[in-house]
């Protein structure tokens, strides 16, 4: 596959029909001094097979306010990652496109802690007869960071005999953490079939119980959890660097938390 | 007398063809078996003779007792004196099972223009056809089909065949998925069916199920023709000697 | 980032105001008077002859309504002409709708459903009084050896002030929204329903069963409180048609459930006219006590309904059934609202919708879990029957997690009838129309099971004849 890394100044880019591409978008960037405040289009030819990872990471400025739109061209395949861990205050929002035959597998996982907002929405518009979406995200709040993640499918009145679902899981870590979500379903074509759910995950006290019972503490326990999540995100990514780093960022947000409100 | 004549019938769905030009006489009273591999067309028949939406009629005519059934609806079909009993009967969430079959016969018996039953002789016509059936569950508190084992799935729609008393009832491999006690019920109330000079239509893989009904004729389609035709003996044939040969002759 | 909700297109919605005949008291009833300001409140009051603390809490509320503004999510309301719309008349006065004025779709309607002449005058609003005379009689006999108190609010104010005052919009408060506080300034008429402690009442308790019923008012109050350990289930409306010559209706429902208590709410709901069907219906459930809300909602132009069930004390459970049924240009806008307050406590949401010729269903819906619901579980689940391609739904479910060990799960499906159901329906004899109602009512049928023989049958033929009904 391609390897594309999108420039930090780009406002519009465009992949050619039949391409293979990996595209990189925020990665290995160096902070800007200024709170970055983009609008990114991304434009994928009819056919493509793209996969697209976009790391917001912690050394990020505070506050960070990110757009994208994205629009997959008929019987396109986006198998996209996206990975949130962001520090400070977030506002990321990704609109997607998806023309007929389109196929759209889409993660998201983010992981905020101590006093992080994240601000997501995501909208996911089908335009056309005969396209597929699968929408997951993962999040975990520790500390008292909080997180409202709104999600709509829109389906219109043309795009019949589509294929979607979204699927929002809710970690939350500790007492003082706080969720929103909305996993939302606008369908106005007939014949299609739509779906979603939303559901908190935690560790029963068996579970817990029975990791502990083998010489985890607690802490060691979630994080295994975490890590276990974290795999699962990662998989099927094609550069097996990229899935390094990501697996290796969360790992250190999990164990930077001590530290990170001594952080400027 | 021919209770059902096809002739040239060609259908397709979404531009694949999927039966070829297939002509067929039935006799009444008499019982057709047709035979053939997965893909070859058989399900596609029977449900292309119970109307089902689905599938475009490209050429060709059914004629069911003399009537040219080819444009009819269902429902129409139904009330005409077909039956078809499902390979994989539907399961619909919410209808509760004695209250649609009381709905479906009184609405037969409407379009027959017969007189509608009472509530009280109804039940008691179900009870009969329960007890033939060997149905030892109480099945008073199910949906439609939902819940139902596979035996006891093909031993419903034994019970609507019985109900809804058809001149022709075409069986979707209906001894897909029994044992051998189960096959044994259901084989004998075909039998029973067929008592009353009824015509049938059974469509199947396997040959146990002519323990119970002596076919007067026997059908092989292959790919969306039929390619052979033939008595009782070439359903002995088939069963000794399996399919391809016959194919390959074809 | 706020959330931006769509407001929706519909039809014009009038307001009736030459059925108003003038009156002759004072010039404030004269036909030109509409609009709200205190005068108006004071002489509803004074009418009643209401005891003073409820002329306080009127205007208490009035001042409240105008500080606040419309809602701003929804569907679209700026047709509603607040100040256009005439906010009280006497009872008596509508009686000068006739018979004759009704509108014969809406007599056929009745007729087909089977609905007796007399219950139909009362659904039109015409009749004058509908007394089931024996029924009513015995139960009150009955009511009074147990100490349940069935009434009109208007009366049951002045007979029962130590049991209403404390109650009172404190369930609903005017500053929950506009419409509330309107409906605490001009509220008329309702119902009041008492249950004492321990008293089981299992008889469903209709409200035509009380005198002088004359069905839903505009801005009709209903209190309920269930004391500990009572156990009662109240049922408002009929699903057959309600002709109603109002154009805004913001009724308000309070229910108190004590610890311990039971307590379900019925309601099935449908408005034949163009109207504005906004009302706020809200449930305090306190220890170990159990709140239910089954509600079908059919016709109108625009419904917004999200009962609410605040889960207070520990181990408190709810569940909200709910039908929603758009036909051609109706807009029902419904859901569930729970917000789990304290330490094991658990809900249920079944929410089914059904859109079809241009209708549109939406489903919105909060579940929030506050930070001191310890082991909260909440379990949601809607799906949305979208018949055919000129319909629409929309499902908005708003989760808020606040607390660690919540345990939520929310699911939701839409699609279409299934093709194969169709055809399996019809090559057992079934007409397509009566295969497409039969599976409808399937899909519907947990929610229809939990409501009363008599209603489940009218809701069954209810979504008979929405199939039937189609546009030209």
């Amino acid at each position: 596959m391609k390897k594309i890394i999108i420039k930090s100044s780009a406002a519009k880019i465009v992949i050619p029909a039949g391409q293979k591409v990996l595209l990189l978008d925020n990665i290995g960037q160096p902070a800007p001094a200024t709170p970055a405040n983009r609008n990114l289009q991304i434009i994928i030819g009819r056919g493509c097979e793209i996969q697209y990872v976009f790391i917001e990471r912690a050394t990020r400025p505070s506050v960070s306010i990110e757009q994208r739109e994205l629009f997959l061209g008929a019987n396109s395949r986006l198998k996209s990652y996206r990975v949130y861990l962001g520090q400070g205050t977030s506002q990321l929002k990704f609109i997607s496109h998806l023309d007929q035959g389109a196929e759209l597998d889409s993660r998201v996982f983010f992981y905020q802690s101590g006093t992080e907002i994240l601000t997501a929405e995501d909208n996911y518009i089908f335009e056309a007869p005969d396209s597929r979406g699968r929408f997951n995200v993962t999040g975990l709040l520790s500390g008292a960071a909080s997180a409202q993640y709104y999600s709509d499918i829109i389906i219109t009145p043309v795009a019949q005999k589509t294929d979607s679902r979204i699927d929002m899981k809710l970690y939350l870590l500790d007492p003082r953490a706080r969720g929103v979500i909305l996993p939302g379903l606008k369908i106005a074509a007939n014949e299609v079939k739509a779906g979603h759910g939303a559901s908190t995950f935690q560790l029963s006290p068996d579970d817990l119980f029975y990791l502990q019972a083998r010489g985890l503490s607690k802490e060691q326990a979630k994080n295994l959890v975490i890590n276990s999540l974290a795999q699962r995100f990662v998989d099927g990514l094609v550069d097996q660097e990229l899935k390094k780093d990501i697996l290796t960022q969360i790992a250190n947000k999990e164990t930077d938390q001590s530290i990170k409100s001594a952080r400027p | 007398m021919n209770i059902l004549t096809i002739k040239n019938l060609s259908v397709s769905v979404a531009g694949k063809t999927l039966l070829n030009k297939v002509s067929l006489t039935l006799k009444k009273g008499e019982t057709t078996v047709i035979m053939g591999p997965n893909g070859s067309g058989k399900s596609t028949l029977a449900n292309v003779l119970m109307g089902h939406p689905a599938y475009q009629v490209e050429a060709g005519q059914i004629i069911f007792n003399g009537r040219d059934i080819t444009a009819l609806k269902p429902e129409e079909r139904s009330a005409l004196g077909l039956f078809l009993a499902w390979q994989q009967p539907r399961e619909i969430a919410g209808i509760d099972f004695y209250p649609f079959l009381f709905d479906a016969h009184k609405a037969l018996q409407a379009a027959r223009q017969k007189r509608v039953p009472s509530v009280f002789s109804f039940k008691k016509k179900l009870d009969q056809e329960i007890s033939l059936l060997q149905i030892k569950e109480d099945w008073s508190q199910r949906y439609l089909n939902q819940g139902f084992s596979g035996g006891e799935k093909k031993k419903a729609e034994m019970l609507q065949l019985a109900l809804a008393n058809p001149q022709l009832a075409i069986f979707d491999e209906i001894d897909s998925g029994l044992d051998v006690d189960a096959l044994q019920v259901v084989g004998q109330a075909m039998a029973r069916f067929k008592q009353g000079a009824k015509s049938a239509l059974v469509v199947t893989h396997y040959l146990r199920i002519l323990k119970y009904l002596k076919p007067d004729k026997v059908m092989v389609m292959s790919q969306g023709r039929l390619v052979a035709t033939g008595g009782p003996e070439l359903a002995k044939r088939l069963e000794k000697e399996g399919f391809r040969d016959l194919l390959t002759n074809s | 980032m706020p959330i931006k909700l769509e407001k929706s297109n519909q039809s014009t919605a009038g307001t009736h105001d030459s059925m108003w005949d003038s009156y002759n008291s004072a010039d404030y009833m004269a036909q030109t008077r509409r609009g709200l300001d205190e005068e108006l409140v004071r002489f509803i009051s004074q009418e009643k002859q209401e005891p003073d603390w409820m002329l306080e809490k009127r205007l208490a509320a009035l001042k409240i309504y105008h500080t606040l503004p419309l809602p701003d999510w929804g569907p679209d309301l700026s047709r509603l002409d607040l100040d256009k719309i005439t906010y009280y008349a006497r009872a008596t006065d509508k009686q000068s709708q006739t018979w004759d004025d009704v509108p014969s779709d809406i007599k056929a309607t009745f007729n087909k459903l089977g609905i007796p002449q007399a219950e139909q005058e009362l659904l039109a609003g015409v009749g004058a009084q509908y007394e089931s005379t024996v029924i009513y009689h015995s139960l009150k006999e009955q009511f009074k050896a147990q100490g349940v108190v069935f009434e009109d609010l208007d009366v049951a104010l002045k007979s029962h002030a130590e049991l209403v005052r404390p109650y009172f919009m404190r369930a609903v408060p005017p500053s929950l929204h506009k419409f509330a506080a309107l409906h605490g300034a001009v509220w008329s008429g309702g119902t009041f329903l008492y249950i004492p402690r321990g008293v089981k009442v299992d008889l469903p308790l209709q409200a035509y069963f009380r005198m002088n019923a004359k069905g839903m008012g505009q801005f009709e109050h209903t209190l309920i409180i269930v004391e500990e350990e009572a156990q009662a289930h109240y049922i408002e409306g009929c699903s057959a048609p309600r002709y109603g010559i109002d154009s805004l209706h913001a009724g308000c429902v309070e229910i108190f459930v004590a610890a311990r208590a039971r307590f379900r709410y019925s309601s099935v709901e449908s408005w034949s006219k163009d109207a504005y069907n906004l009302n706020t219906k809200r449930a305090i459930v306190q220890a170990e006590a159990h709140m239910e809300w089954v509600g079908g909602n059919f016709g109108s132009n625009v419904t917004m309904l999200y009962p609410c069930s605040v889960l207070a004390g520990a181990g408190a459970t709810a569940d909200h059934l709910g039908v929603a049924f758009a036909n051609h240009g109706q807009i029902q806008d419904t859901g569930a609202k729970v917000i789990h307050l304290a330490a094991n406590t658990s809900s249920n949401i079944v929410m089914k919708s059904i859109s079809k010729d241009g209708g549109k269903a939406i489903y919105r819906g909060l579940v929030e879990i506050s930070p001191a619901a310890e082991n909260a579980a909440a379990n949601i689940k809607c799906d949305a029957l979208i018949l055919d391609s000129r319909s629409s739904s929309d499902t908005i479910p708003l989760i808020k997690i606040k607390n660690p060990t919540a345990v939520l799960a929310h699911e939701a499906t839409a699609g279409k009838l299934n093709e194969d159901d169709i055809f399996y329906l019809r090559s057992r004899g079934l007409s397509e129309g009566a295969a497409s109602a039969m599976i409808v009512n399937g899909f519907i049928e947990p929610i229809v099971k939990e409501l009363p023989l008599e209603y489940a049958v009218e809701m069954n033929r209810m979504v008979e004849l929405e199939m039937e009904n189609s546009v030209g």
